[in-house]
């Protein structure tokens, strides 16, 4: 019944050439503000939020989810050749798109991510439209306690993420769990370490952090020494991907992709924790981890993949409870609003024909950015042509007016700055950056559930072993932190070389 | 037993003390904090510091366990000092990178004063004009093409994110 | 290519959105250049969308681009500053709550209330007691008895320390009479979440975010904390009829920067009245649950004064009021 009206839906929408053209030019506008550095997806949807005021609600959402999906994949396209991820989604897509762009594998990368996004939206979507009710069940197991332990996965998990010491990495990501917590406290309204300053009070908000790391902490690295011996630059290289490449990497890709929807599916969790569980998850069963973060085209497909997914379990809360996943769906839910449609259990049990509409358009969109974003890409690699000189002054640009854009404030320009000598500081001493990001990301998630849990357990620490879904996420953590030990154990007892499994790996 | 930072004994002391001082800042920052705390928490509710506590300790033990080892490495494979002429190289290595930021803490400044279309106008074209000369040496092209790029960086921050955007950037 | 690319869409981009692209030049006819409503909440939030409805209808009557601009974090203090240190030429004005007065007496860098200049009042969010439908109680009656019984049953999901939801969760048990576990949220959204997920059993939310729930009988609203009910749910009692006095509201307001003109301050007065009364606007704030009170900006100031004296002595109370802040 559901796939019945899911294309009837889609046959009305084909036959409609206006309906058609809309979801193109929503696809462009998506694509190319994306990928302008500086604007992020929820910045695109809500520029272009007025323009849907005067369109049929349908039509408004149609043309939203087609912005909204391309924006994600036009985000990564800044993340691959620049190092500027626009979005927390795709932090994890710089860590190897960028190291291959520079190996002139620019168009590779923007093929794997497209393809790998596209793949991940269908499944996204696949399970939304046959899983919604499953997933949303799921969905609402999660309480804080279950929060606070896929955070603390999260964050086991992220030593496995990063190449170097994994003691090194998980010290790391604790420096960034501290400077998550910098600002308000989300449940006391507590100032923590903001020297009672405004620039402080406000907290350190993901964009600037990440632009600053990333963009402008490569810039200030690629200028020591600059001019003494010219770098070469990248070439071009074949921008089309030969079809093996990505068909061998079909387990990656579903593997990312399910990650993410489930979690895109847990509310508040987000794609930002999805990309970095998949990126994770996907380096841990790698065969060589230590080719990650160095131009594997596998650590790229997988974060890609999760991030397109998590929009499709972003989604099911959204659909089946009426509770937006993410703060990118919060702006689609105030888009429904804006309408007259708030999104809730009775606004879909009474319009079903509207429940395959917000399918079919996810379906188009998907399409539409496939087909445009191949066309892209011939003229999006030409950016890796630009000098390195007048590259590096554009992204510094792009790096203070996009800290600025994500919350209009000044302040933030600063933080950004901050970051990027923070980057820059971190390279000399060869320590790894991302767990910082991720740090930032899951502290917050980590603390503020944490604490809750234990208001509702009066205090009581076994809160986190007598619910079924925590006890399991807790005890893979035990597992995944003593298999280390127990593997280095059992080498010595066998006698194995001391050095070979003692250094860094 | 090889130092765990790139097997250098010089990084693994200096990670170490870079986490110890880290960890110092953060102690001396929380303390204002708590002394500003005066709200009440909830029952149950191990405090709004906790974490941060913990994450501290984490980077002292840490930090002492990394200097700890660099010392040892140190003392394994004896102490080798950088000349002085070594020392000088790397700072001048440096000195674009950190005349970089400099310039980038006055955008914000500039940004007010100038106003936004300006302060990007002329970031592009001192820039683009120093890193071309770097290079390649002074020449009258790189000029042309410093005024060029900055003024074409300059139009396309002014038209997309002043004019279509609106964003309140200082005009 | 990549840069033409960008700007042939950046200008199907302005054909779409119908942007002013140059500014008429006369300085002295207000409004000469797009208005900026500033936000301090993130996109997709309620005053989000107010503002971005009212932006709509403003810029047709006022013939100017009206843009919003979020300007969030440190609990909506550094958007109140961001209107407070605005130059005072009309051109910058913002929605704001009852979190700035809340935040003007806990946080020391938050800006004063007298920085700003009342426009117009848009209208009251008034309190509620929201409990989940599996619960089984869905009277004010059986829920009074429940926690008299045990006032560990029920916990109530509501914001931190200041935030709306956070002061209704202090007025309504005193006057009910019973003693209230608050489990503190970050926000609407996260506690209309962790009431459908059952972590908490009450929520004292305004009605907005839970009108979709209880239209659909997953929440049961025990009361409305205000004079009249609620229009969208008229079945639902307000605590008065059920014999408890207790009417307390948030409120949704635009303001100015002190200083601005008199002659910019009453065009934009009206000019907002109009929005705000439009038929566009109203129909979309029924919609979605708002109860619309529009009044001048001689009332608004009233309605300010009335709320500061409400809310100070409840954070006085819970201990919240910054030392250097604290009245006499």
């Amino acid at each position: 019944m559901l796939l019945s009206s899911f294309a009837d839906v889609l046959i009305g929408f084909i036959s409609s050439p206006m309906m058609l053209g809309l979801v193109a030019l929503g696809t462009v506008l998506g694509l190319v503000l994306g990928a302008i550095p500086g604007i992020s997806s929820t910045m695109a949807l809500a520029i272009l939020m007025p323009v849907t005021f005067t369109m049929e609600p349908g039509v408004a959402i149609l043309f939203l989810i087609a912005v909204f999906m391309s924006s994600v994949y036009g985000g990564s396209i800044s993340a691959i050749l620049m190092k500027l991820p626009g979005t927390p989604a795709s932090i994890f897509t710089q860590v190897d798109g960028y190291p291959m762009a520079q190996k002139g594998k620019a168009g590779h990368a923007l093929n794997f991510a497209l393809v790998a996004s596209t793949v991940g939206g269908m499944v996204g979507l696949a399970m939304l439209v046959l899983l919604a009710p499953v997933l949303a069940g799921f969905a609402t197991n999660f309480r804080s306690p279950e929060f606070a332990a896929v955070a603390l996965f999260g964050i086991v998990m992220l030593s496995f993420a990063s190449n170097g010491s994994t003691l090194v990495a998980s010290v790391v990501g604790f420096i960034g769990v501290v400077l998550g917590m910098i600002g308000f406290d989300a449940l006391t309204d507590a100032q923590r370490m903001t020297l009672n300053t405004p620039v402080l009070q406000s907290g350190l908000n993901l964009i600037p952090v990440i632009i600053g790391l990333f963009g402008l902490g490569e810039i200030l690295q690629n200028l020591v020494g600059f001019g003494g011996t010219p770098k070469v630059r990248p070439q071009i290289g074949k921008v089309l991907l030969p079809l093996h490449e990505l068909t061998s990497r079909w387990k990656v890709m579903l593997r990312g992709s399910v990650i993410g929807t489930f979690i895109g599916a847990i509310p508040a969790a987000g794609s930002a924790v999805a990309v970095s569980i998949a990126y994770a998850q996907e380096r841990r069963l790698s065969k060589e981890p230590e080719k990650f973060g160095t131009g594997h085209p596998d650590g790229l497909v997988a974060p890609e993949a999760a991030n397109s997914a998590s929009v499709g379990g972003s989604l099911i809360p959204l659909i089946a409870l009426g509770v937006p996943g993410d703060t990118i769906t919060a702006v689609l839910m105030g888009a429904l609003m804006v309408h007259g449609l708030t999104p809730g259990p009775l606004l879909f049990a009474n319009n079903p024909t509207f429940v395959s509409w917000i399918y079919v358009s996810v379906f188009l969109a998907l399409i539409f950015t496939l087909v445009l974003g191949l066309g892209m890409i011939r003229a999006a690699v030409l950016v890796t042509k630009i000098p390195p000189q007048l590259m590096y002054v554009f992204i510094a640009v792009f790096c203070v007016i996009g800290a600025f854009a994500i919350r209009n404030d000044m302040n933030d320009v600063y933080v950004m700055i901050a970051f990027g000598v923070v980057g820059f500081v971190f390279s000399r001493l060869s320590l790894p950056v991302t767990p910082l990001a991720f740090g930032l990301i899951l502290g917050p998630i980590l603390e503020e559930n944490l604490r809750r849990s234990l208001m509702i357990s009066r205090g009581s620490w076994s809160i986190f072993l007598e619910r079924p879904i925590s006890a399991v996420l807790i005890a893979i953590c035990v597992v995944l932190i003593s298999l280390p030990l127990l593997k280095w154990a059992w080498v010595r007892l066998r006698g194995g070389s001391e050095a070979s499994t003692n250094k860094a790996t | 037993m090889t130092p765990p930072i790139d097997g250098s004994a010089r990084k693994t002391l200096a990670v170490g003390l870079f986490f110890l001082l880290l960890a110092g800042i953060g102690w001396l920052v929380l303390r204002q904090s708590r002394n500003m705390y005066s709200g009440m928490s909830m029952p149950g509710d191990p405090g709004p510091f906790f974490l941060i506590g913990l994450c501290l300790w984490v980077l002292v033990i840490a930090g002492g366990l990394l200097f700890v080892l660099g010392l040892w490495g140190f003392r394994e494979h004896g102490v080798t000092f950088t000349p002085t002429y070594r020392l000088v190289e790397i700072a001048r290595a440096w000195t674009l990178s950190i005349a970089f930021v400099a310039s980038l803490l006055l955008m914000p400044t500039a940004m007010r004063t100038l106003g936004t279309t300006f302060a990007v106008a002329l970031f592009s074209m001192v820039w683009i004009y120093g890193l071309l000369t770097v290079v390649r040496g002074h020449a009258l092209r790189h000029v042309v093409e410093a005024l060029l790029f900055g003024a074409g960086a300059a139009l396309f921050v002014n038209l997309i994110f002043v004019r279509l955007l609106t964003l309140p950037l200082p005009a | 290519m990549k840069r033409r690319h960008l700007l042939t869409s950046a200008f199907c981009l302005t054909a779409a959105t119908a942007l002013p692209f140059g500014s008429a030049m006369a300085e002295d006819a207000y409004p000469s250049e797009p208005i900026h409503i500033t936000v301090v909440w993130p996109a997709g939030g309620g005053h989000d969308l107010v503002a971005r409805l009212i932006g709509h209808e403003l810029s047709s009557i006022m013939d100017t681009a009206v843009v919003v601009d979020n300007v969030t974090g440190a609990g909506g203090s550094t958007g109140m500053r961001h209107i407070v240190d605005a130059k005072p030429d009309g051109y910058t004005i913002g929605v704001m709550g009852l979190h700035a007065v809340s935040q003007s007496y806990m946080n020391t860098n938050a800006p004063k209330l007298d920085g700003l200049d009342p426009l117009v009042y848009v209208s009251d969010e008034p309190g509620a007691l929201e409990i989940s439908a599996s619960t089984g109680i869905d009277t004010l009656e059986g829920y009074v008895e429940a926690m008299k019984k045990d006032p560990m049953a029920l916990m109530n999901g509501n914001d931190p320390q200041g935030g709306n939801s956070f002061i209704f969760a202090e007025v309504i048990p005193e006057a009910l009479g019973v003693e209230m576990m608050k489990l503190p949220y970050p926000g609407h959204a996260p506690t209309v979440t962790a009431l459908l997920t059952e972590e908490v059993q009450t929520a004292t939310l305004p009605i907005p975010p839970v009108l979709e729930h209880a239209l659909a009988g997953t929440v049961n609203v025990l009361g409305v904390a205000s004079e009249n009910r609620h229009p969208k749910l008229p079945d639902v009692p307000t605590f008065k009829e059920q014999g408890y006095d207790i009417v307390v509201n948030d409120f949704v307001m635009m303001v100015a920067p002190k200083g601005i003109p008199a002659d910019v301050r009453s065009k934009l007065e009206e000019g907002l009245l109009a929005a705000v009364n439009s038929e566009g606007f109203k129909a979309a704030a029924d919609k979605n649950g708002m109860v619309l009170r529009p009044l001048g900006a001689d009332d608004t100031a009233v309605e300010l004064a009335k709320q500061e004296a409400l809310v100070y002595p409840l954070l006085d109370k819970a201990g919240l009021v910054a030392p250097e802040l604290k009245r006499d």
